[in-house]
């Protein structure tokens, strides 16, 4: 119940939406991910703060998970042909998106605002 | 379309699909090229990075916990092995993303002569590494 008929040109501008989105957040997340690789605590918490870091993960996040639902989806219907199998590992990918987005935002919002 | 009647389409596919049929060449028939290495890569590279996104989402609910659980994941990723791992992730990142634009570029309509794709396809191995090496060294 993923890729129908009917979502395909949907899901084709929508997988390009998002890709402007994450082409341009993704730069600044994984930037800011390697730079702080090795970094204090308080020096990430600092760069969360500053230019609005935590909201730019959050939409990148949210963004990345909508566009890898798509392409996993994709895959599934090009590889798995048994309906049953296909319809539950889309469902985790569906849950796994979910856990992603919803634990990522939160915990961005949480940093960002209190 | 209802569930059942798109679960019943799919079954009916499947029962079409089981029959012995001539089915189109596949990968196995085509000699290895460079620009289908890259193509396959973009498929492999978003897979890669979706189980990728569990590590990012790792990074920051150690942040949110706080300095022991952050220090903690920042233990591991001082090791060399992982350090590496890291940097062909980013890699990886940048490999999707410059494959992302090829297929932008595609959109449009323009670049489908044979010398324009294999330019893209090396512009995309070419760039990838060298923004990984930027954000890495920079």
């Amino acid at each position: 119940m993923k890729n129908q008929h009917s979502e395909g040109t949907h899901h084709f501008i929508l997988q390009r939406i998002t890709a402007v989105i994450n082409l341009f957040s993704g730069v600044y997340v994984f930037n800011f991910f390697v730079k702080s690789i090795g970094k204090t605590h308080s020096f990430v918490i600092e760069g969360l703060s500053n230019n609005f870091m935590w909201l730019i993960i959050t939409v990148f996040s949210l963004s990345m998970c909508y566009h890898m639902w798509i392409g996993f989806n994709h895959i599934l219907d090009d590889y798995v042909d048994e309906v049953k199998a296909r319809n539950l590992l889309g469902n985790l990918n569906s849950i796994a998106v979910v856990i992603v987005a919803l634990a990522t935002s939160l915990s961005m919002i949480t940093i960002g605002l209190l | 379309m209802l569930a059942r009647e798109y679960n019943l389409r799919m079954i009916n596919k499947n029962k079409i699909n089981s029959s012995n049929r001539p089915l189109s060449p596949h990968l196995q028939i085509y000699r290895p090229s460079f620009t289908m290495m890259m193509s396959i890569m973009h498929r492999i590279s978003g897979v890669v990075l979706y189980f990728g996104s569990f590590l990012l989402l790792a990074w920051y609910i150690s942040i949110l916990l706080g300095p022991e659980a952050y220090q903690l994941l920042n233990k591991l990723f001082s090791f060399l092995i992982i350090k590496l791992a890291l940097f062909v992730f980013t890699w990886i990142f940048f490999h999707h993303l410059f494959g992302g634009i090829r297929h932008f570029i595609w959109d449009t309509g323009r670049g489908f002569e044979l010398n324009t794709i294999e330019w893209l396809a090396r512009l995309t191995a070419i760039f990838s590494l060298l923004s990984a090496l930027i954000v890495w060294f920079l």
